[in-house]
């Protein structure tokens, strides 16, 4: 656990989620009210909701310069924003041996925890009771997690941030903060995953200057399909009910994610009312990819006969999904 | 002349300096400093186009105007090419101007630059550096900056966030300085500098203002009791003493710039000098470095004398005029330097610094060994073990010379063997690519109606379109619930037969082409944010000559589809009509958020008045987005394209049978363009299952009126006032956070001019429709 400077923070987490934001209002707490130096900054994209992002705290003397611009590969503090992110290798690499582990996890969850010292919070339980995001949850389980963060500041550093848009939105997320302080338990983890090795800062790419094709080309047709989206569903998936499906192709005309799994039968034979017997081609919802679907639930919206519906994230997903491939 | 008039005025130089002043300590990134600096200093003006990473600048900027923080003139222009021609004309006026870009940004804008400083109007230009295309990378390196080296503008650069507050100060006093009249620019590095937030410290607005002064330039475009005549045409005997002038005030400049960085410190207390030396005492090898790679080298420096190697850091705060002799007084005695580069000079040896750094110490007597060095391209971290192994080679050098290349990359990587022949997919199995046949379902039936000379198309059933594979895979990056998406799925379904695609800059290119996968399953492209039109059509045309010389088939002509989002219609607009006109067979597909999403929701042309962005915010002195939407498909009707058609993801029938017809004309006769209204839930602020309600909304309020141009004949395909369906505006806009605040009564005015214009373009198109004419 970090007790003194220079210390170094990692937040992982979920576009959408509020990481970066939290990062920057631990950052603000240690440099404006703990009288701390401190850089923070997170990954760079483009801003898409639903892709992975990391932010970065480094934090030191308030005379010392930080001149280090690079992420933070070793941290004292790594902070989970999403359980799913667990199954990443990168998300754990690094961690320092005598570092801290935060992650926001719900109560009833039983996926195997690394070998750490690891504070549990279910943020999102308590961001949905609150009707708050789970970012602030989170920042108080870190403030458990961290005997330099001075918590009080931090709260307070929130009651501005928010109390600038309105009272009340101030006094759920302070709320949402104090429970993810007290309601954070502290483990300590000795047989579970082992935490890898920190990944370099400049790991070599697949492709290098003696194999990628020439000009950046892509020679492979529709390589991302081997991506996995599972982890922008924020709660949420679609569940299909192939019992009330009509197969009538509206949901399929507004998903974005293209994860919905038709099966074209070329020939069936259906029986006029004059006898007459024709040939005629029937296509059928069979299911869903969720490796590919993003939970947007616009399906949801469009279904016109209920077949598909809102349904919180579970095992059931792994279960019900059909591939693609 | 401009000698005498420069003689008539007081230097600022000369006013003395107050003493050191009490400063805040804040925590901000390199861009919030940027803007901080600025509304300090109040620019009378900033013309922009918004470009990763220096957006945040305009985005900080705007939200303090809108909360009354200060008064820049904040002018939104079509592209960078505009802004810089913006900002040009207004400095000529005799105010104060501003700008900020990167990359592509600054590059098109290159041109504007020699004339800035060729006619000597000051200004400030800061550049987050970013990598230059292609392909596309929107990360750190030098390869913008070293463009404007050959401009005829001061470059400062700053090293870290603080840095870029102080060297905004200094641009303003130094560019105005009637011994250099000159345009500045500030260089710091995208996201490592741009988006790090450090502990900083900031004047009081008065100091601020206090150390700049008053502008007072010798002569100024509005001043009708003095007419001068800017710009005029100048011929070989007079350009070269034009440009004598130019090599003077540089001279100027190299004695004018540590005067003033010496004031700044006694009101700052942070000293800057033109070549900055770091632990190089008695150093043995030196690393000359720029910017945060620099900062990093220090902590390597500091390491390594630790283990008792003589190694310091030398590192420049003014590019321009090239502090040649200082340089050369700090590497006076040094054994090896390493020069690192965050850009190539193709073929030179070097990066354009080594090139400098290595010319600059021809006039030593005793010469040290020097190596240069390519680092960091397009983002790549530059590390303290970076700069360890950088000194580990220029220290290996001095030993064995010839062992040492002069010139290299360093972290450039071979590629695994595994991958040598393309398919090692990790294990995982790419989908067989797509054959023609398998897309080709005919979807849609055409039909000619003999009277009108319309097409009338009839659709299969959805549920027979259901299970026909999309030209695109699942596993892009787009947000949840985007409707670009939702868009493309819905035309290209429709078309038959092989399909070449050009996807401009934007959502839809970034998530479907992150390197090394692509979601494309047929031939894509990319090309510059403002040119895709030009590109599309001169690939068509190529398909088109080789068909003709008998090097294609040319059985079944490919159809050309050009997808673009509302932002690549503003900067790429010229280009787009400009393939109008020529009437390529080749179509442009819109999907129009209503914004520059991809890259956080800034306004484009296409945003509604009122709406509010993060270059449009509300606040006590804004409203959301001062000015209409453009109405582009009215422009490429004018341009006579062959079909012209406006379409929303949310009637999927509409736009399918628009789809069916636009590769007809595409086929047939020439140039289609459509624009199709599409979600973007994030920042519309609309809970992404809630889109069909707000589509429907939109189209039933007369916001986007769903219609086409076939030949010139305008034909409404969904009328809202005939099905009863019409509806007021704050119907629609109370949907969507964007625009909640336009439901307010404070508002009203904006709501009614919107409608106004919305009412005034219905019954234009009505008019259209009916006769048969117009």
């Amino acid at each position: 656990m970090a007790t003194s400077v220079p210390f170094e923070i990692r937040f992982e987490s979920i576009g959408g989620l509020g990481a970066h934001l939290a990062a920057q209002l631990l950052a603000e707490t240690l440099v404006l009210r703990q009288g701390f130096n401190a850089s923070q900054f997170s990954s760079y994209g483009s801003e898409k909701k639903g892709t992975p992002i990391r932010s970065f705290i480094r934090v030191t003397d308030a005379h010392k310069p930080i001149r280090v611009s690079s992420p933070v590969i070793e941290p004292d503090i790594l902070a989970v924003f999403h359980e799913a992110l667990l199954a990443r290798r990168s998300t754990l690499a690094g961690l320092k041996p005598k570092g801290v582990l935060v992650i926001n996890r719900p109560r009833a969850s039983t996926r195997p925890l690394p070998r750490a010292h690891v504070f549990l919070v279910d943020a999102m339980a308590i961001a949905v009771e609150e009707r708050t995001r789970i970012n602030t949850a989170i920042l108080g389980a870190v403030a458990k997690a961290c005997a330099l963060i001075d918590a009080k500041a931090l709260a307070a550093i929130l009651e501005e941030r928010f109390r600038g848009k309105s009272s009340k939105l101030a006094e759920a997320n302070l709320k949402t903060y104090w429970r993810g302080y007290e309601e954070a338990v502290e483990r300590t983890v000795t047989d579970g995953l082992e935490i890898p090795p920190p990944d370099g800062a400049t790991a070599a790419p697949r492709w290098g200057y003696l194999t990628a094709p020439l000009g950046g080309a892509i020679l492979e047709p529709g390589s991302m399909v081997a991506n996995d989206l599972s982890a922008s569903r924020q709660g949420f998936a679609p569940r299909l009910n192939l019992a009330r499906c009509t197969h009538c192709g509206i949901c399929d005309l507004v998903c974005p994610d293209y994860c919905l799994v038709w099966e074209a039968q070329e020939v069936s034979t259906c029986v006029g009312p004059d006898q007459v017997v024709w040939d005629r081609q029937a296509a059928r919802l069979v299911g869903i990819d969720y490796q590919f679907c993003k939970g947007c639930l616009r399906c949801v919206e469009s279904c016109p006969s209920g077949a598909l519906t809102k349904e919180l994230e579970g095992s059931w997903v792994q279960d019900a999904r059909v591939p693609l491939w | 002349m401009v000698r005498q008039l420069h003689a008539k005025r007081r230097t600022l130089a000369t006013v003395s300096a107050p003493p050191l002043v009490s400063q805040k300590v804040e925590f901000l990134s390199g861009n919030e400093l940027a803007a901080l600096a600025a509304s300090q200093i109040n620019f009378h003006l900033m013309g922009y186009y918004p470009i990763t990473p220096s957006t945040e600048v305009v985005e900080q900027l705007s939200r303090m105007k809108a909360q009354g923080q200060h008064q820049i003139a904040m002018v939104p222009a079509e592209g960078e090419h505009s802004a810089a021609g913006i900002c040009y004309g207004a400095s000529t006026g005799g105010g104060r101007v501003l700008n900020v870009t990167s990359s592509q940004g600054l590059l098109y804008a290159l041109e504007q630059l020699p004339v800035q400083s060729g006619t000597r109007f000051p200004m400030v230009l800061n550049v987050a550096t970013r990598a230059i295309n292609g392909p596309l990378n929107i990360r750190c390196d030098h390869s913008d900056l070293y463009f404007a080296l050959n401009t005829g503008w001061i470059i400062l650069l700053a090293k870290d966030p603080q840095a870029v507050y102080d060297m905004n100060l200094l641009a303003v006093r130094i560019g105005e300085h009637p011994r250099l009249r000159l345009p500045v620019l500030v260089a710091y590095d995208g996201f490592f500098t741009s988006h790090q937030k450090r502990r900083v410290h900031v004047f009081d607005s008065a100091v601020v203002r206090a150390f700049i002064g008053k502008p007072a330039p010798p002569f100024t475009a509005l001043d009708p009791d003095r007419p001068v005549t800017i710009g005029p045409y100048m011929n070989d005997p007079d350009l070269i003493n034009n440009k004598y002038q130019l090599k003077l005030a540089f001279d100027a400049a190299a004695e004018v710039i540590p005067d003033i960085f010496k004031e700044f410190a006694a009101l700052s207390g942070r000293r800057y000098r033109s070549v900055e030396r770091y632990a190089m005492e008695r150093a043995d090898a030196a690393l000359v470095l720029l910017n945060s790679a620099a900062e990093t080298a220090k902590e390597a420096a500091d390491l390594l004398r630790h283990q008792g190697l003589r190694v310091g850091v030398v590192s420049l705060s003014v590019l321009r005029p090239f502090p040649a002799a200082q340089l050369r007084e700090a590497l006076r005695g040094v054994k090896a330097v390493m020069i690192g580069d965050r850009a190539d000079s193709y073929g030179a040896g070097g990066g354009n610094l080594s090139l400098e750094v290595r010319a600059a110490l021809q006039e030593e007597r005793t010469r040290p060994r020097c190596l240069s060095r390519i680092y960091g391209l397009g983002g790549k971290d530059f590390t303290v073990e970076d700069a360890v192994e950088l000194t580990r080679q220029a220290f290996a050098s001095l030993k064995a010379p010839r062992r040492i290349p002069s010139f290299d990359y360093l972290g450039a990587t071979p590629g695994a063997p595994a991958t040598v022949d393309g398919h090692d997919r990790d294990g995982k199995v790419a989908p067989l690519p797509l054959t023609v046949e398998e897309v080709s379902r005919h979807h849609a039936q055409l039909m000619q109606d003999p009277v009108t000379n319309r097409l009338t198309v009839t659709l299969d059933p959805l549920w027979k379109m259901a299970p026909t594979p999309h030209r695109v895979t699942p596993g892009h990056g787009a947000c949840p619930g985007c409707g670009a998406f939702t868009t493309i799925k819905q035309f290209f379904r429709i078309l038959d037969g092989p399909v070449i695609v050009l996807y401009q800059t934007g959502c839809a290119m970034v998530v479907t082409t992150g390197y090394p996968a692509t979601a494309h399953r047929v031939t894509y492209l990319h090309n510059l944010f403002q040119n895709g039109a030009a590109t599309l059509s001169g690939l068509v045309e190529m398909y088109h000559e080789r068909v003709r010389r008998g090097e294609l088939p040319g059985v079944e002509d490919p159809t050309f589809v050009m997808v673009s989002g509302d932002g690549g219609m503003d900067i790429g607009l010229g280009a787009a009509l400009g393939a109008a006109v020529r009437n390529p067979r080749m179509i442009i597909l819109e999907y129009d958020n209503e914004g520059y999403m991809n890259t956080g929701s800034q306004l484009s042309y296409s945003t509604p008045m009122g709406h509010q962005t993060s270059t449009s915010p509300t606040g006590s002195n804004s409203f959301g987005k001062s000015f209409h939407h453009r109405d582009t498909p009215q422009l490429f009707a004018a341009a006579g394209a062959a079909y012209v058609f406006t379409a929303a993801e949310g009637f999927p029938e509409d736009l399918m049978k628009k789809a069916a017809k636009a590769q007809w004309y595409a086929k047939q006769e020439g140039f289609v363009y459509g624009k199709v209204l599409s979600a973007c839930p994030l920042n519309w602020m609309a809970p992404d299952d809630s889109v069909a309600t707000v589509l429907q909304a939109a189209v039933d309020c007369g916001f986007f009126p769903l219609y086409e141009v076939e030949r010139g004949k305008t034909v409404i395909t969904y009328d809202p006032e005939a099905l009863g369906r019409k509806r007021p505006a704050q119907e629609w806009l109370g949907l969507m956070g964007k625009t909640k605040h336009l439901l307010t009564p404070e508002t009203s005015s904006v709501v009614a001019a919107f409608e106004a214009e919305v009412d005034r373009r219905w019954r234009r198109l009505k008019a259209k429709h009916e006769h048969p004419e117009l």
